[in-house]
């Protein structure tokens, strides 16, 4: 506790180079850091490094403090992806424990018109796929941890039993959800006397500390095979789905290499497929890096236009490319080659905007890369999911995205053990012949990219990753050229007004610019033909935390998203 | 003397069916499709009073004595039920001009505080709590005043609560005002 308190002794506010961006305070530490969407989770991490736990352990107990500080956007209902650098090795991992469709998952599942206008993809039981973050937690620990499951889960246990503060920004949640709840949960605790829990309850959930008892007493198979997984399959054949304890027991975790690139020196690690995020991230980088960012004004006309058009051309090649690998081969190489980048980027003119965009070729760059067609996405409005990012004093380095799908996933919380079911088959295509489209077994497609930055000298330097759907990859890219190409601290880089601009079916979307763009740019991006709108400052664009190390000082900088409740913490 | 008793039981059988139908004294709906209708709905029925709740209510459908109106703009909400800004804002015009013509006593609330306000909201707070005989807001909602601008002019009675729960009190108050008492 001293020693935190010493690390808030050591917090610097920084004043923002740009008097548009929203409140910027980086925190700096020596030791060790967290940074996570809730104060109480980062705080949960730094207990376990202080007691002795590396990054991973660290990681480990604040990913379940986040389960109960921030039940609606991630918890052992869902699943997520873990970025992991060792300092010793300079290794790096991606554990992907996304949920997979259940064995009676088929194409058309969500195709006709009743399905549709019944939301059985987001709400109810259908809407469930199979969890796979408790086998993400075990593994991680096993492999890379040092600690047991019940030594990490102290801290989350304790803020369980003992409760914490309902913020007014989650009273909000609760409310807007309320329907979902009373419908799928009424008896859930986030109700109270039939009401969303107010700002200022202190808000118990006994039945999620019961859960996570008998996790740590019995390992994963408590979950997959055991009691916990007969009350899942009850509870979401109650609700409507069709999963059965096979389902839970044949859940496999997989560990995959990194997708890697690179930008102005700077090696990229990130989340290949079943996430998106990683390989669109390095292509749009690669885009960028053809042209002089850093020379540009900030978030002036010319970067801005540059930046929506490569955008387009990235999403549209997500579009055209992109699923899960066990199914489809898709073109990885190809998309994430400067070659093709550099293709890409002579499409993009000055003072032309791009109405139609199609989806490019990498097969030049990639032998064997074949179209798909078809994905969903890009019209979500979702806000949900959490990133969390760790570092330990030995230089271990943690970044993970984790995620129930929709704030409160499907609606459906497991009675007896108090955890949120995602609502992840909203992540397939509805379409069911596309390459998306649900299959037993399948990964949905996703855009977490829980991501690892090294420096020219590769030492680490940042570890960052964000909320937000399709809109993860755009807002990754951003701050990360936030900091390479304009100077910017941690905080400040995430900090910034952020622009996104889709592009599907080959068609371009409109230009959607976060409030804190100076006006005038905006008049001058409209001039130069975008059709565009200005939208509020907030987590639509992305909610980030981060991590980065500034090597003259020999410190850890820490930036958290005052889009979301995000608090760095280190000691 | 069968065939009376007989005729007694229809009779009686008719009219529980007719009574099942019949409308409630109040009608409750939504301003912008936010949840928050659903929660004083939730209030109404602790208070043991029957409302006939339809976030989408039309004039035609107006048949009863007060009309309560829960203001809070929700893009997700006005999604869901399939309409824009500007067709919620012209059902809300035709349903009050109507409660007006019919003498339906208009209770406006603002149930969400600060929370829900902003500029989807206060689109609907404008378009409602003009044509309110009564106002009850929660915390935070009216800090910038805007409810009592709006309402200057009629002197509209505001009633202030400190949370959805707390709305209780003015609602029981106010609909005995009115004739409808609660528990």
């Amino acid at each position: 506790m001293k020693r935190i308190l010493v690390c808030v002794g050591l917090l610097v506010l920084v004043v923002a180079c740009a008097a548009s961006a929203a409140d910027v305070v980086d925190v700096r530490a020596k030791n060790g850091m967290v940074s996570s969407a809730h104060e109480l989770a980062s705080k949960a991490g730094v207990e376990i490094l202080e007691k002795g736990g590396n990054a991973v352990d660290a990681a480990i107990a604040t990913q379940l403090a986040l389960n109960v500080v921030e039940p609606n956007a991630s918890g052992i209902g869902g699943g997520g992806f873990m970025t992991i650098r060792n300092a010793k090795t300079n290794e790096v991992v991606v554990l992907d424990y996304r949920e997979i469709a259940p064995q009676s998952a088929t194409k058309d599942m969500f195709a006709s018109e009743a399905s549709k206008k019944a939301k059985e993809s987001e709400l109810g039981g259908k809407a469930v796929g199979v969890p796979g973050a408790v086998k993400g937690m075990f593994a991680a620990l096993r492999k890379y941890g040092t600690m047991s499951f019940a030594q990490v889960a102290e801290p989350a246990l304790r803020l369980a039993e003992e409760g914490f503060e309902v913020h007014p920004m989650q009273q909000q949640i609760i409310t807007d959800e309320f329907e979902k709840l009373s419908k799928y949960s009424p008896t859930c605790v986030f109700i109270v006397d039939g009401l969303p829990a107010q700002k200022g309850t202190i808000l118990k959930q006994p039945q999620l500390a019961k859960t996570f008892r008998l996790l740590a007493k019995n390992g994963p198979d408590a979950f997959y095979k055991g009691p916990i997984a007969d009350a899942v399959v009850a509870a979401v054949n109650k609700a409507g789905g069709a999963m059965t304890k096979k389902d839970l027991a044949n859940y496999s975790l997989v560990e995959r290499e990194p997708v890697k690139g690179t930008y102005r020196g700077y090696s990229i690690y990130s989340v290949p497929p079943a996430s998106s995020g990683g390989t669109h991230i390095v292509e749009l980088l690669n885009i960028m890096e053809t042209f002089p960012v850093g020379k540009w004004k900030h978030n002036s006309a010319q970067h801005l236009h540059t930046l929506a058009e490569a955008m387009k051309l990235m999403y549209a090649d997500r579009g055209a490319f992109m699923a899960d690998t066990a199914f489809v081969k898709v073109p990885l190489k190809g998309l994430a080659d400067k070659g093709y980048a550099a293709k890409r980027a002579g499409l993009i003119k000055q003072m032309e905007v791009m109405k139609e965009v199609a989806a490019g070729d990498p097969s030049a760059f990639e032998k064997g890369a074949q179209k798909t067609a078809d994905l969903r996405g890009g019209g979500e409005k979702h806000i949900s999911t959490s990133h969390f990012s760790v570092v330990d004093a030995q230089g271990n380095i943690v970044a993970s995205t984790n995620t129930v799908n929709y704030f409160f996933g499907s609606g459906v919380i497991v009675p007896e053990y108090g955890f949120v079911l995602n609502n992840e088959m909203d992540d397939f295509a509805f379409n069911p012949k596309s390459v998306n489209a649900p299959e037993p077994g399948k990964r949905p497609l996703s855009s977490m990219s829980p991501t690892i930055v090294t420096d020219r000298e590769s030492r680490p330097f940042i570890t960052f990753g964000s909320a937000g759907a399709t809109r993860i990859i755009s807002a990754l890219a951003q701050i990360l050229m936030n900091v390479v190409d304009f100077g910017m601290t941690m905080d400040q880089a995430i900090e910034q007004p952020r622009i996104f601009n889709f592009a599907s079916g080959g068609k371009a979307g409109k230009l959607l610019i976060e409030t804190g763009v100076d006006p005038k740019v905006v008049d001058l991006l409209k001039l130069r033909g975008h059709d565009l709108e200005v939208r509020p400052f907030g987590g639509y664009f992305g909610t980030s935390q981060g991590i980065m190390f500034d090597w003259k000082t020999v410190t850890m900088d820490g930036g958290a998203d005052s889009r979301r409740l995000g608090v760095p913490v280190g000691y | 003397m069968v065939s009376v008793r007989k005729v007694f039981v229809a009779v009686c059988v008719l009219l529980c069916f007719a009574g099942a139908s019949f409308a409630a004294d109040i009608a409750l709906t939504s301003a912008g499709q936010s949840p928050d209708a659903m929660m004083v709905r939730v209030v109404l029925k602790k208070l043991g009073v029957e409302a006939d709740s339809d976030p989408l209510m039309k004039p035609e459908g107006l048949t009863q004595k007060i009309l309560i109106v829960v203001i809070g703009g929700s893009s997700k909400g006005l999604g869901a039920a399939g309409i824009d800004k500007d067709q919620e804002i012209a059902r809300l015009s035709a349903l009050l001009k109507a409660a007006a013509g019919k003498n339906v006593k208009i209770l406006a609330m603002h149930v969400g505080g600060e929370g829900r306000r902003g500029k989807l909201s206060d689109e609907f707070i404008t378009a409602v709590a003009p044509a309110a005989d009564k106002l009850v807001v929660v915390e935070g909602g009216n800090a910038d005043g805007i409810f009592t601008n709006l309402t200057k002019e009629k002197k509209t009675p505001i009633h202030g609560a400190p949370n959805v729960s707390g709305v209780a009190a003015p609602l029981k108050e106010i609909l005995a005002e009115w004739g409808i008492p609660a528990k």
